[in-house]
């Protein structure tokens, strides 16, 4: 679809009318990837991991962030930093290992050391160099700019981007939420869960916002849920979606299962409900009733665009995924819970997670199903159109909106076109 | 050799054949039959590849995130929702193959033992061939003419659940 010289759209944005459409070649064409990668993956900040994960002065963890190998690294002199994984030499993976601790980083390939600033400290055969080569001209390359939100660090490959705050704007409201969960903090419990899907990044992203599937893929986790004694009648109580603008989303709504910051239910073992209902009592001493009641009582999605979701129901959980290949993309996603968990608490909240979230629970594999047989026929027709059409008519109008609405991935939508605008090239594909 | 009888100590034989058997209800699908296998107080683990194979078997699921963590309730939820044709991840079924091998008793008592096997599950779905390996704990104990599960575990050789994104059957 071309709408002028040069500007490629692959929305069609009629929603005041009561239609949105997206090309599907969005989600098939391998050009559109390389667009991505030049635009929303070189100038958004993205999800690298939790402060957590490297508490101590050497602590490092390797992993893959909007395509490129990173290493996030505490260095001794405490400081947090993000460099790209890949010798300044030859181009070998420096770090071979996803986690561990480190007083220097050698690459294996010719003995080039770096020290945890990535500063380049030693070469053997530094005899043969000189002149114009400065080893200070050869640290460890970093991405433009690094940051982290109460714990949360962020990469931005681009040095002229905006601050992270600003880039956040009102999703930093939803992590508070999160954080305010706990005074002593939040922390990523040990394990991840690792996994590839055969679709679209896009794909996923859509399936993250989206309320719509809930009561017909996720039937037999509702199902579930009603065995384990949690009224599920009617659906959730309809909260509030916000369009936070930038492409991030966010929902509240109220459940009924437990949630071992501050809600005990049947699901739940009685011994631990003096505790549970001892945490919320704090929390409302400590925030007032009303703060305490959101940070609480009232279950959370948040989307940070372009691909970072924080949920947080009967656990927490952390979710990025990066495109592999335009018809595969691989998840990453941890634990969040308050440090110093009462261990009895902590065990319900990861049995919990893995239920829901897990790749082996009741829920996700389903998800994986819906988005891999979509990948497979999207192309049925070589062209086409996804519809994210319902409740375009009342985006503006909160009131009678529908939990099933899709004003969320509309604004997805509207945030990947405006990136695609940016291409150099005028989003030619 | 009768039930219950305590002079006869526990054999290969036997465990082998339980094990096969095991494997051959997970592949036909007889998922009920598999529940019956079970003690009350059964527990079912996997954990995440991200553990260290070498240590995977003792991790504790109370302090780790795992990819399974059943007790018999949700064991038996998990075979519920697997016999529901609402679970799409599972209809149209997986063909499985569950293959068990080198077997070893480990701390073999008289009326209980620990096994240690290896396991190969092929799976075919979806035009796709994908293959889970790794190492079975089995706890053991005498029951009836046979044996029942206390607790089974399950650690994966693979680096994560790629190119497969799931465990969607019973591993």
């Amino acid at each position: 679809m071309i709408v002028d010289a040069g500007r490629r759209q692959w929305i069609r944005d009629e929603a005041a009318g009561g239609r949105f459409l997206v090309d599907r070649t969005a989600f098939t064409d391998p050009a559109v990837l390389e667009l991505e990668r030049q635009s929303v993956f070189a100038h958004c900040w993205l999800y690298v991991g939790h402060e957590s994960e490297v508490p101590e002065p050497g602590d490092f963890v390797t992993r893959s962030v909007g395509m490129r190998p990173i290493i996030l690294i505490r260095d001794l002199a405490g400081e947090l930093r993000v460099l790209f994984n890949a010798c300044t030499h030859e181009g070998s993976l420096v770090c071979r290992v996803a986690r561990g601790q480190a007083r220097a980083l050698q690459c294996f390939f010719h003995g080039w050391t770096f020290d945890t600033r990535g500063e380049l400290v030693g070469i053997p055969g530094s005899d043969g160099y000189g002149g114009s080569f400065d080893p200070a001209d050869y640290g460890l390359r970093r991405p433009g700019k690094v940051d982290s939100y109460r714990g949360f660090v962020f990469m931005n490959p681009d040095a002229q981007a905006p601050d992270l705050p600003e880039y956040l704007g009102r999703a930093c409201e939803f992590l508070d939420l999160v954080v305010e969960e706990s005074d002593g903090g939040m922390e990523v419990v040990p394990g991840s869960h690792r996994y590839s899907t055969q679709a679209n990044w896009k794909l996923l992203a859509m399936n993250s916002i989206d309320g719509y599937h809930v009561v017909t893929a996720h039937a037999t986790y509702l199902e579930y849920l009603r065995d384990m004694g949690i009224d599920t009648s009617g659906g959730w109580k309809v909260g509030r979606r916000y369009d936070l603008g930038r492409g991030h989303i966010a929902a509240e709504f109220y459940a009924k299962w437990a949630r071992p910051v501050a809600r005990w239910c049947s699901q739940f073992p009685e011994s631990v409900r003096p505790r549970i209902e001892a945490r919320r009592a704090e929390l409302g001493r400590r925030h007032g009733e009303e703060r305490a009641h959101r940070i609480a009582d009232v279950d959370r999605n948040l989307f940070v665009f372009p691909n970072l979701v924080v949920n947080d129901h009967s656990a927490v959980l952390i979710r990025t995924f990066d495109p592999l290949a335009s018809d595969r993309l691989e998840v990453s996603t941890w634990a969040l819970a308050p440090v110093d968990e009462d261990p009895d608490l902590r065990a319900l909240r990861l049995a919990n997670y893995v239920t829901f979230w897990g790749p082996a629970g009741f829920a996700t594999p389903d998800d994986v199903e819906a988005l891999e047989t979509a990948q497979r026929a999207i192309c049925a027709e070589g062209g086409g159109f996804t519809d994210v059409s319902k409740g375009a008519q009342r985006e503006r109008d909160a009131d009678r909106q529908s939990n099933t609405d899709e004003l969320q991935l509309r604004a997805f939508w509207r945030a990947w076109q405006g990136w695609m605008d940016t291409c150099p090239q005028g989003g030619q594909a | 050799m009768r039930a219950g009888d305590g002079a006869a100590p526990i054999d290969r034989g036997q465990v082998e054949d339980f094990l096969f058997r095991e494997a051959w209800l997970l592949d036909s699908w007889r998922l009920e039959e598999w529940l019956a296998l079970w003690a009350e107080d059964g527990s079912y683990v996997v954990p995440t590849p991200d553990e260290d194979p070498i240590d995977a078997l003792e991790v504790d699921p109370r302090t780790r995130l795992c990819l399974v963590v059943d007790d018999m309730k949700v064991l038996r939820s998990r075979v519920k929702r697997l016999m529901d044709s609402r679970a799409h991840a599972e209809n149209p079924r997986s063909r499985t193959r569950h293959l068990i091998h080198n077997v070893r008793l480990v701390d073999r008592r008289e009326d209980r033992v620990d096994v240690h096997s290896c396991f190969t599950v092929y799976r075919a779905r979806s035009g796709r061939v994908d293959v889970y390996m790794g190492q079975y704990l089995h706890r053991l104990e005498r029951w009836a003419a046979s044996f029942r599960i206390r607790e089974r575990r399950a650690a994966l050789d693979l680096e994560a659940l790629s190119p497969m994104g799931t465990i969607s059957f019973i591993l």
